[in-house]
């Protein structure tokens, strides 16, 4: 691998040689064992991240597809291109896929491979945790579709209602699917978050206080401690309580018996409405770092984005109620709740602010990614406002099931979750790839997608006015929605168009784009500092953070840490607060070990939807899957334990 | 871009084995504490919820709960902090006759508390999951935390297993006092269950 750095002679940086010959050391301690095993075992961050984020991509288009089919069948009224049955299971399982397997782990995916490089260490906190959870991940999304091309595909809605969901009314295994692709999903997302809280707050750069961290790395530290709240609770309704509802007759939400509808929705929504915020809180990061590359300077107003990302992350744990203005709940509730939804707008619009503020001030170059983050302010600006509108108690019982709810959260999650993200992807194609993405072909995805959005969206906000109600698989003419419905059907293919656009360009990109070196966009973030794409180990040496923008007031020079062992997988271990350097830890190499735990898990989660004696079954096998991963092996003699021996306090503390 | 490099520290002299809040695997065990704690909190919320559905706590019909077996247990599981301590204490002095002594008699506390927690589930509650909502909520609470304790129990018991007949590193020790911490946690997560549970239905 070629060598990017010129090593200059200043006291303690490695000589030339010397640093050639760590550089070899560092390749035959991360070498991976090769071809198909090698990818299997990998705990590399960039290798999971990388098919992390394509697995999404994947998920994304298979439930585009049911979108397909859907604006199909509703182009016109009276169609039969699917019937009630399958139309039911084809949007369950575009919204389930849209949230539990697109717009949240894409975010998990690309912090899996950017976080590490951002703040300037080798590797996530847990490696092969993170291959774990990328693996069960991978289950869940399969189980999904395989469920629906199986017909047993969910098809009581994204968030599976009861008593509509339960034993009584959804008979058969559809509903269980959904309940464990949620368990399946949420125990992904749920590892994924401790890894960015302890990479984040334990791994940085020795100078990355809190006060330097760039506003991406923040966005997914806030959004990880979310998850970590707001995951528990679905996980917890979905299979510990529905699944046991329709598996062994337990009483949850049956009102006979003394259970509770209503329990449901508030145990749902508690992790719905965050999921929310946790889909679109990365966005703004993804924006954030766009805005502060193209326009030249350091984003306006950092302690006021930091502050607003924090103030949204704990607000949006107090709006759920909103969901369920229709429900019997009391006056103060709704009122109390109508304040806090209306009170997040706050901190987003402060954001918007700052941003415009950046782009004003500084010296905008309108890229791709520039361009789909200018479009992210727009369309989910117009989300944002039509959601401070459904915030008003009468407003919504008059919109609520209708298509303006549609028009509203496509606004929101489009234009919060998919601008940032395709804007995302032409900032780090280049990073990850080693090669620039076409900016010709950008431009024209940019303008599809916008065009696609609006004329496919907007529309429903007039049917929403005229009555039109969300799940239904078609209309009598008489109701006269059929033109704007048609115009929304010919948006859909305009996304469509803009989606094919953006596959052609990343396929030719990849293969034949121009090389991108290591930093073509002249960025002032860590991971620019490295190679595109980055070595296995991604720096060596460590990089010491002098501001907020490192690149750009390093100058020529960048500063940088010795010492950290080149013959062990061997990562800084910083202080929380000032990331002041502290002690060193060994990561673990490759290991096919999470690929066994994800099967137990799998096998427990898909046998418990047959049977409760799948736990027990689940419950050995990950038990054998837990020793196999922990087992120690591979140690080094000079560490280990033995009886009386002294510990090596030079090393210890 | 190429930059040249301008050395500011060495890092050599940093420990390689550490305990506690500065060791990366202490903040990891944290996060799981968060969630899992988090998890039984909606636990005892929903249990709460549902009792507004009933006149009487437990629904008329239903026996109360024996709080027998559950009292022992609370009380096996405090004697049990004890020996936990000595044995983060011994494993941060690198004693690693007293760390293999310490686990094994953990592990036989783990076994004797989940033993004790299948009784309070097969006999002591007095309720199957499927009578009613009060029963289901009842298996609801002890079956997510005696899941957490089965799993504690796997991995204390292989801890042991490991430090008796595998090459164990120093670092080793540092992942002894972070098993100890979520004992910790196991136990004082249990004290509020505990009462919600086997006294909430008496005095409700």
């Amino acid at each position: 691998m070629s060598t990017p750095l010129t090593v200059a002679p200043a006291p303690l940086a490695p000589s030339t040689d010397q640093y050639e010959a760590e550089t070899a050391e560092l390749t035959r301690t991360y070498a991976s064992h090769g071809g198909v095993w090698g990818w299997i075992t990998s705990v590399d961050h960039k290798s999971i991240g990388k098919r992390y984020i394509a697995t999404c991509f994947a998920w994304f288009a298979l439930a585009g597809v049911n979108a397909a089919i859907m604006r199909l069948q509703l182009a016109r009224p009276e169609s039969h291109i699917v019937g009630p049955d399958r139309y039911n299971q084809l949007f369950t399982v575009h919204g389930s896929a849209m949230m539990f397997l697109f717009a949240v782990p894409v975010m998990t995916a690309f912090a899996t491979y950017l976080i590490p490089l951002m703040v300037g260490t080798r590797e996530v906190a847990y490696p092969r945790l993170n291959s774990f959870g990328y693996y069960t991940f991978l289950i869940g999304g399969l189980f999904l579709f395989v469920g629906l091309y199986t017909n047993t595909g969910p098809d009581t809605g994204w968030f599976a209602y009861v008593p509509l969901s339960g034993p009584e009314y959804a008979p058969g295994k559809r509903v269980d699917v959904w309940a464990q692709v949620v368990t399946f999903t949420e125990i992904a997302a749920l590892v994924a978050a401790v890894e960015m809280i302890v990479t984040i707050l334990k791994m940085r750069a020795p100078g990355m206080s809190l006060n330097r961290i760039p506003l991406y790395v923040w966005s997914i530290l806030v959004v990880s401690f979310m998850i970590v709240f707001a995951m528990p609770s679905v996980a917890m309704a979905s299979t510990m309580m529905l699944a046991m509802d329709r598996l062994v007759a337990t009483h949850f939400f049956n009102r006979a018996e003394g259970g509770d509808p209503l329990l449901w929705q508030h145990l749902f929504w508690f992790f719905g409405h965050p999921e929310v915020y946790i889909m679109f809180i990365p966005g703004l990061g993804f924006v954030s770092s766009i805005i502060e590359t193209f326009t030249g300077r350091k984003i306006f107003g950092y302690p006021v984005m930091v502050m607003s990302l924090i103030v949204t992350g704990f607000v949006a744990f107090g709006l759920w109620v909103h969901h369920m203005f229709a429900t019997p709940i009391p006056q103060l509730g709704r009122t109390l709740f109508t304040a806090a939804s209306v009170l997040i707008a706050v901190p987003t619009g402060a954001q918007i602010f700052c941003w415009i503020a950046t782009i004003w001030s500084g010296r905008p170059r309108y890229t791709a990614a520039m361009l789909f983050a200018l479009g992210f302010i727009v369309v989910f600006t117009i989300g944002g406002m039509t959601g401070v509108m459904i915030a008003s108690v009468p407003f919504d019982l008059q919109v609520h099931d209708t298509y303006f709810i549609v028009a509203h959260f496509h606004y929101v999650i489009l234009g919060g979750v998919v601008f940032p993200l395709f804007g995302a992807c032409y900032y780090w194609f280049p990073k990850i790839t080693g090669r620039l993405m076409s900016e010709r072909l950008g431009k024209w995805h940019f303008w599809l997608f916008f065009v696609g959005v609006n004329v496919t969206f907007f529309p429903m906000h007039l049917l929403g006015f005229d009555g039109m109600p969300r799940r239904v698989y078609t209309y009598l003419p008489e109701m006269g929605w059929g033109r704007l419905n048609l115009l929304a059907t010919v948006g859909s293919w305009v996304i469509a168009a803009s989606v094919i656009v953006f596959v052609v360009n990343v396929v030719r990109s990849w293969t034949s784009g121009v090389v991108a070196g290591p930093n073509p966009w002249r960025a002032p973030g860590l991971e620019w500092a490295t190679t595109s794409p980055p070595p296995a180990w991604n720096f060596h040496p460590v990089p010491v953070v002098e501001g907020r923008a490192p690149l750009w007031e390093s100058g020529d020079e960048l500063p940088v840490a010795t010492g950290l062992a080149t013959d062990r997988r061997e990562v800084l271990i910083t202080t929380a607060l000032d990331a002041e350097p502290d002690n060193r830890h060994e990561h673990p190499g490759e290991s096919h070990w999470p690929l066994a735990m994800a099967i137990a898990v799998g096998v427990t989660f898909i046998g418990a939807i047959f049977t409760p004696w799948a736990y027990v079954v689940g419950f050995a096998l990950s038990a054998v899957a837990f020793a196999g991963w922990g087992w120690p092996r591979g140690t080094h003699p000079e560490d280990e334990l033995a009886p009386g021996k002294v510990p090596d306090t030079r090393r210890s503390a | 871009m190429t930059q040249r490099l301008r050395g500011v520290m060495d890092l050599r002299g940093l420990p390689d084995v550490v305990f506690g809040s500065r060791d990366i695997m202490w903040w990891g065990t944290l996060g799981f504490v968060l969630i899992e704690g988090f998890t039984l909190a909606l636990c005892a919320a929903a249990y709460l919820y549902l009792t507004q559905n009933f006149p009487t706590w437990p629904p008329q019909n239903t026996p109360l709960p024996s709080v027998v077996a559950p009292t022992v247990q609370v009380v096996v599981m405090l004697v049990s902090l004890v020996p936990a301590a000595w044995t983060s204490r011994a494993a941060r002095r690198y004693d690693l006759g007293a760390v293999r002594i310490g686990l094994t008699i953990a592990t036989a506390f783990g076994i004797a508390i989940v033993g004790l927690r299948a009784w309070e589930l097969l006999v002591s509650l007095n309720v199957k999951w499927d009578a009613n909502a009060y029963g289901s909520v009842q298996w609801l609470v002890l079956g997510a935390h005696a899941t957490l304790l089965a799993v504690e129990l796997v991995e204390i018991a292989g801890m042991m297993l490991i430090f008796w007949i595998a090459p164990v590193e120093e670092k080793h020790l540092s992942d002894v006092t972070d098993m100890v911490f979520y004992w910790y946690f196991m136990v004082l997560s249990w004290l509020p269950l505990y009462v919600l549970c086997f006294w909430l239905p008496r005095w409700l």
